[in-house]
């Protein structure tokens, strides 16, 4: 098998390269191992939430210059961050994703537990303010389906009513789930969104909730809803004869489904290649350059490109693998940026920054991988595997994903 | 309970000091016998050492070489709470296992010990150990079988507790003693602050019984008593799925690493065994060089071990005490101590039981209270030999009750309340919904445990049902349960709170075995709790 390029990986950065090289002609394919870290995304892309001292970040732009050297925001420079967070919207709108949200000025997004978190892009019908303090609506009503644990109802309530908005929490018993559904265990955010592709369902939904809701402004409900495309959307935006927002659930997030069933289709509609359920092995260096991988799926076989991008993840994604001696990037073996010894990767407190989550892989200014100090000249590193920054405390995961992902393909 | 000087001011007849499985047990035996019980623990019940070992149903076998007076304590017990806390015991049955590098001729004194101590021990082929074993190192030269199992330490303290208010106890957790009440050298009472309020009270009875473990050697200082105890710091790992079906234990002198419990979906690895200073009791780090000793001893009995995900390590403190002629600690006891400080001290109405270990809780209880009835000149037979806990009345397996009834929770259900799961009312079908999938706990369980069982936070959920404490470590349970509770009644924002410091808690378990697997694990449960949620500790993430 020849590509031109092949992306290992399948989240976010792997499809937002992929995208972006295919509508440049190139013949690319990405190797997907499995899930990805979309099924964990909230509906937003996070450019940078916070700065390193914590606070929270107005202008996400005019706070780049404060990062550290070793940001991959900092190595491509502000310059690039801007080009490529220009041409992002113009890829997610190409797919069909319609977006809240401004380069200039970070939004609030509302989290499963009803906190405010600060954001680029929301997907536009999920709940979002520009001011978590002063909200526009009096009275709001959070619906929520009798037996769907992984929609803490009462927190998103409380957080209204501390705000003064008037809140009440609707519990929907449908009676077409209790036949639809013979076990409550299977009562997740999949599982419930499969059921709001049935009409009957969605109907009785819409009815139930229309009594119950009073005079509310607004409808909040459970993120899960648009499974399969967008209709199940319009469906209960209309039935409901109110403004509708949806709040992100527990994992696994329809959000994330959303994304990338979308992103996916339109790099098909260019051109590029899935191989799904490919768990790559190794690759083969000869020369400062990569000659080809091999993956589990495909035994005894060589596949070749000119250019390979690494977007495997980090340690929950297995981009990264760790033992009490070290620290390892399995595929290519490369250069880890990481302290020694274990009992210095992570702190006491859970909520403390936690070193393990700067690590990565090495790379030179433009995301060539580096092996035995050296970069790879046809490998490059993009998302949650390189090192630098810690995601969780920036709220960048997304947006390194994204900007290091359109960076890599315009180098490419 | 509260201060009342004039008149009768002895509320309770007996007021019993920690809520670890001793404290729970003397509890019960007291108000079995008709006696006015009050019961306090600082923090949860289980907190220090019960919630902190293998859970191991000793035949006594462990001791029957250095110590026969402890092994015939054992496997005395061993057979009475098989009966009376079935509903918490899984009869796996143990064996001794000889390896290459251990000495075979150990095998014969061994058995011959155990038999002398009266536990049944039979030499099996090690061929035939390796069929009923499998997980067993396959160059075993020897091996022994004895009546060894598994224990759920929660519930059966659970149980005791709730037995004993049954017959009226009073059982508060979050209650810290302040200070003991001293009039005319008797102890006449306990000062006592609850941690959760602030509030301050004091409780009156004739008798106070010290039975809080390690903590035990502070609580009698505040009397003028000193006890010299030698804090036993014990490690343990847990790994993330059951590996053994049995209880495994090397067949040599007790040293590091030796056990493997079994303990319905986990295996715990034990232990080792280091004095710590008392000061740092409170503060029990399980430290990476421990761990690794012990992984190294374990994975030669069981060699799938060293592929095998570890969840958790932990560590608890044994409450050593050493005899009263030896200060120099040089001889020390692991045998129950009952010290009666009227007689040792000089100081009236009360008594300290400690030492022992969990095994022997019961018969610690009816030591203790037979000294409390002594003391209160009340006449009343030792019941808890006999009569079982709730929950172990009968050993009808569970069944199937209406038809919001799922066959897998129900069993797990079963599991850790025996016959009290029939309290357990799945009646809706929100009702039934499976919480933590990994514990198979449902909504009704954990409503049930809010109810029933002294829950006032999620680590108190958790100890009563398990929820968090299965490979998952709370990755989405937690905050199921955290809004459970909030519909029980609980605040949200302080239940939020305790969200992020149920996960921080399960975080300091983990943080030992950091890497591998339990590293990916503790990055995407941040990703989703402090990522997705946006929790903290303080909350600084919201707005």
């Amino acid at each position: 098998m020849r590509y031109d390029v092949i992306v290992i990986g399948g989240g976010l950065s792997a499809i937002m390269c992929g995208i972006a090289l295919a509508t440049t002609g190139k013949k690319v394919a990405l190797m997907v191992k499995g899930q990805s870290k979309l099924s964990l995304n909230s509906g937003s892309i996070d450019l940078l939430g916070f700065d390193t001292d914590g606070n929270v970040v107005e202008s996400p732009l005019d706070a780049i210059d404060s990062l550290n050297a070793s940001h991959p925001y900092s190595k491509m420079g502000k310059s690039n961050v801007l080009h490529n967070a220009a041409m992002a919207p113009v890829i997610f709108s190409g797919a069909g994703l319609t977006f809240y949200g401004d380069t200039a000025k970070n939004h609030y997004r509302m989290s499963p537990l009803g906190l405010w978190r600060p954001t680029w892009l929301t997907l536009d019908d999920y709940l979002t303010t520009d001011k978590p303090n002063t909200l526009p609506w009096n009275k709001i009503a959070v619906v929520n389906l009798n037996g769907f644990l992984d929609f803490p109802a009462n927190f998103v309530c409380e957080s209204f009513s501390q705000l003064g908005v008037e809140c009440d929490l609707c519990e929907i018993k449908l009676g077409t789930v209790d036949k639809l559904t013979s076990s409550p265990n299977v009562m997740r955010s999949t599982a419930v969104a499969k059921l709001m592709l049935n009409d009957a369902v969605l109907n009785e939904l819409a009815r139930k909730v229309r009594s119950s809701m009073g005079d509310a402004q607004l409808v909040v409900l459970p993120a899960v809803f648009g499974l399969d495309g967008d209709d199940n959307v319009e469906k209960i935006k209309h039935h409901l004869k109110a403004p509708v927002r949806f709040v992100s659930t527990l994992p696994p997030s329809i959000a994330g489904t959303r994304l990338l069933s979308k992103l996916r289709k339109l790099f098909i509609q260019n051109g590029g290649t899935f191989l799904l359920g490919s768990m790559v092995k190794n690759g083969k260096i000869a020369n400062g350059r990569v000659v080809s991988v091999e993956a589990k799926n495909f035994p005894d076989q060589d596949i070749v490109a000119d250019e390979f991008v690494l977007a495997t993840g980090s340690f929950m994604n297995g981009g990264l693998v760790s033992s009490s001696v070290g620290i390892r990037e399995p595929i290519f073996d490369l250069d880890i940026d990481y302290v020694e010894g274990c009992g210095n990767w992570s702190k006491e407190g859970l909520f403390e920054a936690q070193p393990y989550m700067e690590f990565g892989v090495k790379t030179d200014e433009e995301f060539h991988a580096m092996k035995d100090g050296r970069p790879i000249e046809n490998l490059y590193a993009i998302g949650s595997i390189l090192s630098g920054h810690n995601s969780l405390k920036l709220a960048d995961d997304t947006g390194v994903a994204v900007m290091t992902a359109l960076q890599v393909a315009r180098q490419i | 309970m509260l201060d009342n000087n004039n008149g009768s001011r002895h509320e309770y007849d007996v007021i019993i000091i920690g809520g670890g499985i001793t404290g729970a047990g003397t509890a019960r035996d007291c108000a079995l016998r008709g006696l006015k019980v009050l019961l306090v623990e600082r923090f949860d019940f289980t907190n220090g050492a019960t919630g902190r070992n293998h859970g191991l149903l000793h035949s006594g076998a462990r001791y029957a070489v250095t110590d026969q007076e402890s092994a015939a304590e054992c496997i005395g017990e061993n057979a009475i709470l098989r009966n009376i806390a079935r509903h918490c015991v899984e009869e796996t049955d143990g064996l001794f296992v000889t390896l290459p590098e251990d000495d075979i001729e150990y095998q014969a004194t061994f058995v011959d010990a155990c038999l002398n101590a009266g536990i049944e021990a039979e030499i099996i082929d090690p061929e035939w150990a390796r069929i009923i074993e499998p997980s067993l190192n396959p160059m075993l030269i020897g091996a022994v079988k004895v009546p060894d199992a598994s224990i759920d330490p929660f519930s059966l303290t659970a149980y005791n507790l709730l037995d004993a208010r049954r017959h009226g106890a009073v059982t508060l957790n979050y209650h810290e003693v302040t200070g003991l009440i001293v009039e005319n050298a008797s102890v006449v009472g306990v000062e006592l602050l609850n941690n959760l309020t602030g509030e301050k009270s004091r409780a009156f009875a004739p008798v106070t019984v010290n039975a809080a473990g390690i903590w035990g050697t502070l609580i009698a200082k505040k009397a003028g008593v000193v006890i010299n105890m030698f804090p036993a710091k014990g490690s343990l790992v847990i790994f993330g799925h059951r590996v053994n079906n049995m209880v495994l234990n090397r067949c040599r002198k007790p040293a590091n690493g030796d056990i493997l419990v079994p303990d319905r979906i986990v295996s715990m690895l034990g232990t080792t065994s280091d004095r710590v200073p008392l000061d740092e009791i409170d503060n029990m780090h399980v430290t990476p060089a421990e761990v690794e000793l012990l992984v190294k001893e374990g994975v030669k009995l069981v060699p799938a071990l060293a592929r095998t995900r570890i969840l958790r390590a932990y560590a608890g403190v044994r409450p050593l005490v050493a005899s009263d002629d030896d200060p120099s600690g040089r001889s020390i006891s692991r045998g129950i101590v009952c010290l009666d400080h009227k007689e040792r001290d000089g100081m009236g109405g009360f008594i300290t039981i400690t030492g022992g270990k969990m095994m022997t809780y019961r018969l610690m209880a009816e030591i203790a209270t037979d000294l409390v009835c002594k003391k209160l000149d009340k006449v009343g037979a030792c019941t808890t030999a006999i009569v079982p806990l709730p929950g172990s009345e009968d050993n009808s397996s569970p069944k199937k009750r209406g038809n919001h009834q799922h066959a897998v929770t129900m069993k797990a259900a079963h599991e850790r309340h025996g016959s009290m799961s029939k309290e357990i009312k799945e009646t809706s079908t929100a009702d039934k919904a499976m919480v933590c999938e990994c514990e198979h706990a449902s909504v009704a369980e954990m409503k049930y445990a809010i109810d029933k069982l002294n829950v006032k936070n999620l680590t108190n959920l958790r100890r009563r049902t398990r929820m968090g404490m299965g490979s998952c470590q709370g990755k989405l349970c937690a905050c199921r349960a955290a809004s459970l509770m909030c519909k029980s009644g609980a605040d949200a924002q302080e239940t939020l709170s305790d969200l992020a410091l149920f996960m921080n808690e399960r975080w300091k378990g983990m943080r030992p075995v950091a890497w591998g697997s339990t590293l990916s694990e503790a990055q995407l449960t941040t990703t989703i709790y402090e990522g997705l949620c946006g929790l903290s500790l303080d909350k600084t993430s919201s707005l």
